[in-house]
């Protein structure tokens, strides 16, 4: 027997670390003293599956840890023993440990033995102090029964085999599986084997009832494809399964024992063959890929080597979904040819038609290929029960997380960049805004305080709201603050909304004492940066005693915007979609001059600063004799209105955002460029930085403001 | 007929809810011989896929949500058409205590996890021969 183990270690990965995921998230559900037995069935169910799979695949230090896990939760399970909240940390703190271990082996990194050795004798102490002696675990596999890969190189010819198992009523569904064998005849050279073991005694048969079963095996150059292909008139009617036969050069590397289950660079070079199956698994067999291919492991050892998977589980109807819009795509690409092959005037209609429908495919071909990338927020939400857990412990806080909305979806980039700002913030509610226990009751509130994190989509953008019970901001005590830090002007009048913009200033903290978890005042202007750098902004709203909102906006996707274009002078930008609110026709005597202060606007009782973009880019106007007529973009910056003052409203563009950065170097006020129809580059505008960039245009030639 | 060419045409049904395990348990059939293997992941899916396909040997892991190990085959013993379809029941060493449980209920047989290979096929032998 001889049996690729590695071939299964990225599945088996991928489970182990869901299985964590499940644990950690029972663990907490586990509420002392109220025991929802089903509750504890699935994490025991969790430790019970990694331990099966790692004594299998030979990692005998994550299996005889969580052997420990697993007699503890199952003398829970029992009711032997009492859920108790030491025992529920314990097990926390195990699952992150087994975490770090199978992040470590995945990523051939040395596990870190001292951790280990501490949480197992945390468990064990857990576990003896009620209970008695722990129970060997079974030795694991041994592995002189897997070899790795194959010594029986020297196979067949290319081809494919197949083995086809039809349901019993296939016949009565209208299909025949001899015409399904005289298609795959014409792929190549074929050969079928029937199988008639289970046809039952004359007096039971069902003549309409299909019996048979087939092996087939079909030689020559077909493909995959041309196989499913044929096979697609049956599916759901049927097991099949397909595997490759493949001509094998002989083996130049010779097999390997695997004698310690710690991967090495010989195994993985070794189980070349196997490949494909353990990359994708999708039902490609072991022995695919020709073992002359050095790129492909090279191309392995990294990847086993970074141990982080840069892949995403997508939802098979999406891809169904962008399967079918292909299929689409296909019909009127090859329509447009046929109208292009002899193409005469009066075929103009049907041209257009067709260039009509390409475009309408080629967004929604857009729109679900985008649609792969989103993923649901949860990826991040779920992080945070834990973590609210272990920081509201630590405050002897006492603090109920409600998570809204989870399966919002966002784009992959979106849910790895907002993570650390949403730690930011959760802890800073735990910190400063749920106030002590006792001091809640006082207050008249309940003693339990409430988060809430919640997600919705609105418009093109997800909104991502923390809300807390807490105590609030204290408007007086910022602006004190604030002053007294320097930050702003004594006698500047701020309203709420100022005041509590205040709080992402660079040097501002309001909390007494500076603990590990906040308080160093660095954070807040740090989180608005970084939620501004993803194309968001966030607002706070908040009232003294009652608590506070912090709400984020942020774009589904970094990747693809809408954008309105825009002329000034020769120049085209790109200004999004999102922000706009409004555009006006405008002449020069609506403009109002202020002085020192720039210029305004009035748009329905509301005075409107104007940046004018020919000063702001230096660039001149179509025509210098009108420079005062032309169109006023009126967008949206954090609550407050301005406009842009370009020349003409060219048309809205989806465009695909490049990275200035990565080509030339970060502009202020532009967030990146993309290439227009015509081979052109526009850039696209990052509003907020140009509204900066023209208050400090204005400042330094006023240095009074 | 040779007898091992016969045994190996029998149809296997890997009932397993853990991924790589029943990938495993397959690559293990088919690397000794066994063409048609299926797999469901869990009893439910499983029986349905029994109704529709005649299944010779059913291996099942124990300890599965939504239809446990065991409630899956009492509730294939309970169909008339498919009780006699012989079960290997996969279970763990700490879940030995059940297997007596198993027993009483009818089954043919069990190995215990970890398992060798070997093993494994002795057992499917024994029941198919």
């Amino acid at each position: 027997m001889s049996i690729d183990m590695s071939q299964f270690h990225q599945v088996f990965f991928e489970e182990c670390f869901e299985g964590l995921e499940a644990m950690e998230s029972g663990l907490l559900d586990l509420n002392t003293g109220d025991i929802d037995a089903e509750v504890i069935n699935t994490i025991f169910r969790g430790a019970h599956s990694i331990k099966g799979g790692s004594g299998t695949f030979g990692f005998n230090e994550v299996a005889d840890f969580t052997h420990i896990m697993e007699t503890l939760l199952d003398q829970m399970r029992d009711g032997r023993r009492p859920v108790t909240q030491p025992a529920v940390d314990v097990l926390l703190g195990s699952v992150d440990c087994l975490r770090a271990m199978l992040t470590a082996i995945q990523s051939d990194d040395k596990v870190d033995t001292a951790t280990v050795v501490i949480y197992k004798t945390a468990l064990e102490i857990e576990l003896n102090g009620s209970a008695k002696q722990s129970i060997p675990l079974e030795s694991a596999v041994e592995e002189d029964d897997i070899e790795t890969s194959d010594n029986e190189a020297e196979a067949t010819e290319q081809g494919w085999f197949i083995a086809f198992s039809p349901y019993l009523d296939l016949l009565k569904t209208g299909n025949d599986p001899v015409r399904l064998f005289r298609e795959l005849a014409e792929l190549g050279e074929y050969t079928v084997a029937v199988n008639t073991r289970d046809i039952p005694d004359f007096d039971d048969l069902d003549p309409e009832e299909c019996n048979l079963s087939w092996t087939l095996t079909v030689l020559g150059e077909s493909t995959l494809e041309d196989i499913n292909e044929i096979f697609s008139w049956v599916e759901g009617d049927c097991e099949f399964d397909i595997q490759a036969l493949i001509k094998k050069e002989a083996k130049a590397t010779p097999s390997v024992k695997k004698d310690k289950p710690e991967p090495s660079i010989v195994p993985v070079i070794d189980s070349l063959e196997s490949l494909p199956a353990s990359l994708d698994v999708v039902q490609r067999p072991s022995n695919t890929i020709p073992s002359s291919n050095i790129d492909a492991a090279e191309e392995v050892l990294v990847e086993r080597r970074s141990g982080v998977s840069s892949s995403i589980r997508v939802d098979t109807a999406k891809i169904d979904a962008l399967i079918n819009i292909v299929g689409e795509v296909v019909i009127t690409q090859s329509m447009l040819g046929l109208v292009g092959e002899n193409f005469s005037m009066d075929q103009l209609a049907q041209l257009k038609r067709g260039l009509a429908q390409l475009e309408r495919h080629t967004r929604d071909m857009q729109q679900s290929v985008m649609n792969i990338r989103m993923l649901p927020i949860n990826f991040v939400f779920s992080r945070f029960p834990r973590l609210v857990h272990d920081i509201s412990a630590k405050l002897n806080k006492k603090i109920d997380l409600k998570l809204v909305g989870e399966s919002t979806e966002v784009d992959k980039a979106v849910v790895e960049l907002i993570n650390d700002p949403l730690v930011h913030l959760i802890r800073n509610s735990l910190d400063h805004g749920i106030e002590m226990p006792a001091d809640r009751i006082a207050a008249g509130k309940p003693e339990v305080g409430t988060i809430e994190l919640k997600a919705y989509h609105r418009g093109g953008h997800i909104v991502i709201e923390i809300i807390d019970d807490g105590r609030g901001l204290d408007k007086n005590k910022l602006i004190s603050k604030a002053i007294e830090k320097g930050l702003i002007n004594e006698n500047s009048i701020l309203n709420d909304k100022q005041a509590f913009e205040l709080i992402f200033m660079p040097g501002l903290s309001t909390a007494e004492s500076v603990t590990d978890i906040s308080g160093r005042g660095v954070g807040m202007d740090v989180v608005r940066k970084n939620i501004q750098a993803l194309g968001g902004n966030i607002e706070i709203l908040s009232e003294l005693g009652k608590g506070t909102i912090i709400s984020i906006h942020l774009p589904l996707t970094l990747a693809i915007i809408d954008g309105q274009s825009v002329a000034v002078g020769e120049e085209t930008y790109i200004v999004p979609l999102v922000s706009i609110i409004e555009s006006v026709n405008i002449t020069e005597d609506i403009i109002n001059k202020v002085a020192d202060k720039g210029e305004t606007f009035k748009l329905r009782n509301q005075y409107i600063p104007i940046i004018r973009m020919h000063e702001i880019f230096n660039v001149q106007p179509k025509d210098k004799l009108r420079a005062n007529e032309g169109v006023i973009v009126v967008v949206e910056r954090q609550g407050a209105l301005c406009g842009l003052f370009v020349d003409e409203l060219l048309g809205p563009h989806q465009v695909v955002v490049k990275s200035l950065e990565a080509n030339y170097r970060r502009i202020e006020g532009v967030s990146g460029a993309t290439i227009l129809g015509d081979g052109s580059v526009a850039l696209i505008l990052d509003v907020p930085g140009l509204v900066r960039l023209s208050n400090n245009r204005l400042s330094s030639t006023n240095p009074s403001l | 007929m040779d007898i091992a060419k016969e045994v190996f045409q029998n149809k296997i049904l890997i009932v397993d809810d853990v991924l790589s395990m029943r990938r495993l348990t397959k690559e293990i059939l088919r690397d000794s011989g066994f063409t048609y293997v299926f797999e469901a992941q869990d009893g439910q899916e499983a029986l349905a896929l029994m109704r529709k396909i005649r299944v010779n040997l059913v291996i099942c892991d124990w300890n599965m949500p939504v239809m446990s190990g065991i409630e899956y085959f009492k509730a294939v013993q309970s169909d008339s058409k498919l009780a006699k379809t012989p079960f290997i029941m996969l279970t763990s060493s700490s879940e030995i205590t059940k297997v007596k449980e198993a027993i009483e209920a009818g089954i043919t047989s069990y190995v215990i996890k970890p398992y060798k290979p070997t093993d494994l096929m002795k057992k499917i032998y024994s029941l198919l021969v």
